[in-house]
């Protein structure tokens, strides 16, 4: 029986870090502009498909086509951002989020359209697999380990990233304070366009993960996108420990009562457990980055 | 005298009218209508079926000269309405109050999906409008005493009835472990293969339905390797079949055999190498020698569409040839006498001998049963038109 829980463990663990990756992302976005990024979920199936596609054409290991998302990725935020989102910055809070949600859904639409009329409504998935190992009776396997480092790496660099680089102080600030942020001389429209470029660049990548693990098609995103702001709501908005620590929950959450009560109860009994943590904490686990 | 004058040439413009209004009601084309799932979650299925139904209308109007009516006693073109549902139950059933208010047409041809095929057939019911069911088998949709339709499939509690065949006869497999994705068809099919196969003696090992957009499975992977199945059966879509067979690898599951309900070239280009061995349920493949497969082969070719990838181009196909049969054979375009043709259909389809359960409507087609081998999809069951042999146990190291 410890082997098995252990295994559930380990496998709630992974499953809550891929959550967490892309939940990060949505999360900083709407905690700096109040922008409920909707089309989040289609930039993890764009990720995926650019695996798929470069994995096909080209037969390169998964982890260094990762390398080739990335920036890929954080540019394509940044034309996102300055294509579509900021022309609709200037508006009163509650307009914009209401905006905002308006355009990100009828871009997510156009991007799920597109995608299906070019590479056809098809599922894709790359085959790539990793053997896998056992250890005290334990099986784990080395593709969820290996992904599960990443995601480990990439949360400390992030860290780093915000404590320490001037940016990522104009991120806090802005966060804490945004008037006062400006007050002190910080570029507030441009840092916007760097968070977006980073929360799209970890949409890229936690789409790189994805397809490793399961299937993409062009329809997947706005399922995911639901999810994710789940889990930036239990998490509590704009922080990255949040987001893992609510990943993590509700795949642990979700594996524990799959085992326990059954397939069919996982997703109710995650979604239950977030529901009790807003009714204790309704402002989410933690604050801010 | 007037008055008799009077009488007369209101009988003469009574004729009048009667005559032209039996000239107005002569048909100048058969309308056939449906909608496809062209976009939305079942669109991975579906793909250019438009264009099939485009070049089969094509065929029949270019090659056959339309089809005969024997009211007019002669043959009428056919012209097609393909609408897209965009894979929503609402948006179908507006589309086919549509097709039979607006568009007039004179028989119907169902959707993809069971889930949107049952509201649909209540617009057949209402309208009083022949249907043709094409890929749906949900029982529910055939049990509600339902007149205006007809389907193609066996109901899908009898969906493995082939596989199982196979299984019985060869007497290698003792046990099974089910897993169901949780949608209407899927966990109707896995509903249906437990009590199907326990008859034939295979022993039941582990069974669990699990919901659809499941993305970790490792609940079932700990309890499936504990009981350590012959088979594993799964019945599901393809994005969930891929995922689930990607995870037990990861597990290092190694049961003899993989049976998934669901596996078209998508399913066997996501996995690889992985796919390799897996059997499953298919339907139009090659060395089936039924039907009229020229025409079949010649619709296939205009559309560029691989029966490989999309299973259920055998299906839509076959709901058009029972349209075309029941059209035939009916004694008008009236609804009444379609419907009445409809109910009567048997013939040798591309997918073998279609004919009617004459209380619920299903069909008399089952899935045929397939294993994908180096590459390429082979039927192995029914054994009679097997193009390669089963291959059992999975040699996959």
């Amino acid at each position: 029986m410890l082997t098995v829980l252990v295994q559930l463990i380990l496998a709630g663990v992974l499953q809550g870090g891929t959550y967490a990756l892309a939940a990060f992302g949505l999360s900083l976005i709407f905690c700096i502009t109040e922008i409920l990024n909707i089309t989040h979920g289609e930039f993890i199936m764009l990720g995926g498909l650019v695996t798929y596609i470069l994995f096909a054409a080209t037969g390169l290991h998964p982890f260094l086509i990762l390398l080739i998302v990335i920036p890929i990725f954080i540019f394509l935020g940044f034309g996102y951002q300055k294509a579509f989102i900021k022309p609709i910055l200037n508006r009163p809070p509650r307009q914009l989020l209401f905006s905002s949600i308006v355009v990100t859904v009828g871009i997510a639409t156009a991007i799920e359209d597109t995608t299906s009329f070019i590479w056809g409504p098809t599922v894709k998935g790359v085959s790539f697999s990793m053997p896998a190992f056992t250890i005290c009776g334990v099986v784990i396997s080395s593709l969820r380990l290996s992904i599960l480092v990443l995601i480990i790496g990439l949360t400390i660099f992030l860290h780093f990233y915000l404590k320490k680089t001037f940016v990522g102080k104009a991120i806090r600030a802005i966060l804490q304070n945004r008037e006062g942020a400006m007050v002190i001389g910080i570029n507030v429209p441009r840092i916007i366009t760097v968070v977006f470029g980073i929360a799209i660049g970890l949409a890229g990548v936690a789409g790189v993960f994805y397809v490793l693990l399961f299937t993409i098609g062009p329809f997947i995103g706005l399922p995911l996108t639901i999810r994710y702001i789940a889990i930036v709501m239990l998490g509590g908005s704009g922080s990255l420990l949040g987001s893992l620590v609510g990943g993590l929950i509700l795949g642990v959450a979700e594996t524990f009562a799959g085992f326990f009560l059954g397939a069919h109860w996982s997703l109710s009994v995650a979604f239950f457990t977030l529901v009790l943590v807003l009714l204790l904490k309704p402002e989410g686990l933690f604050r801010h980055v | 005298m007037r008055k008799t004058w009077l009488v007369l040439i209101l009988a003469m413009a009574i004729f009048w009218g009667t005559i032209q209004v039996s000239i107005a009601q002569e048909k100048k084309e058969i309308v056939v209508g449906m909608t496809l799932c062209l976009t939305g979650r079942f669109a991975v299925d579906v793909g250019p079926f438009d264009q099939m139904i485009k070049a089969w209308e094509n065929y029949v109007n270019k090659k056959q000269g339309g089809l005969y009516v024997k009211a007019y006693n002669k043959k009428l073109p056919v012209r097609t309405i393909v609408y897209d549902d965009k894979s929503d139950p609402a948006t179908a059933v507006k589309f086919y109050e549509r097709l039979v208010t607006v568009d007039k047409c004179d028989i119907l041809m169902g959707p993809k999906s069971s889930p949107i095929t049952f509201p649909v057939t209540s617009v057949p019911e209402k309208y009083h409008i022949p249907m043709v069911v094409s890929t749906a088998n949900t029982p529910q949709i055939f049990s509600r005493g339902f007149k205006w339709f007809v389907g193609v499939q066996q109901i899908s509690t009898a969906w493995e009835d082939h596989y199982f065949d196979l299984l019985e006869e060869e007497k290698q497999v003792k046990t099974i472990g089910y897993v169901g994705e949780d949608t209407p068809h899927t966990r109707e099919v896995y509903e249906g293969a437990i009590p199907n196969a326990e008859k034939r003696g295979f022993k039941t090992v582990f069974k669990e339905i699990a919901p659809a957009g499941t993305t970790d499975f490792t609940p079932i992977l700990l309890k499936l390797k504990a009981a350590d199945p012959d088979v594993i059966y799964v019945s599901s879509f393809t994005p969930f079949g891929v995922t689930f067979k990607k995870q037990t690898k990861e597990f290092g599951l190694k049961p003899r055999e993989w049976h998934f309900t669901h596996f078209d070239i998508s399913f066997s280009s996501a996995l690889g190498k992985d796919a390799n061995y897996v059997t499953g349920a298919h339907h139009w493949l090659p060395g089936l020698p039924y039907g009229n497969l020229k025409k079949f082969h010649e619709i296939l070719k205009e559309t560029k569409i691989d029966t490989e990838q999309y299973l259920d181009v055998g299906l839509h196909y076959i709901a058009l040839e029972v349209g075309e049969v029941a059209i035939e054979k009916s004694a008008s375009l009236k609804p009444d006498d379609l419907l009445k043709s409809l109910w009567a259909v048997n013939f040798e389809s591309i997918l073998g001998p279609i004919y009617f359960e004459q209380t619920q409507g299903y069909g008399s087609f089952k899935q045929f049963a397939a294993q994908y081998i180096d590459g390429k999809y082979y039927l192995i069951s029914p054994k009679k038109f097997a193009t390669h042999k089963h291959i059992y146990p999975n040699p996959t190291p």
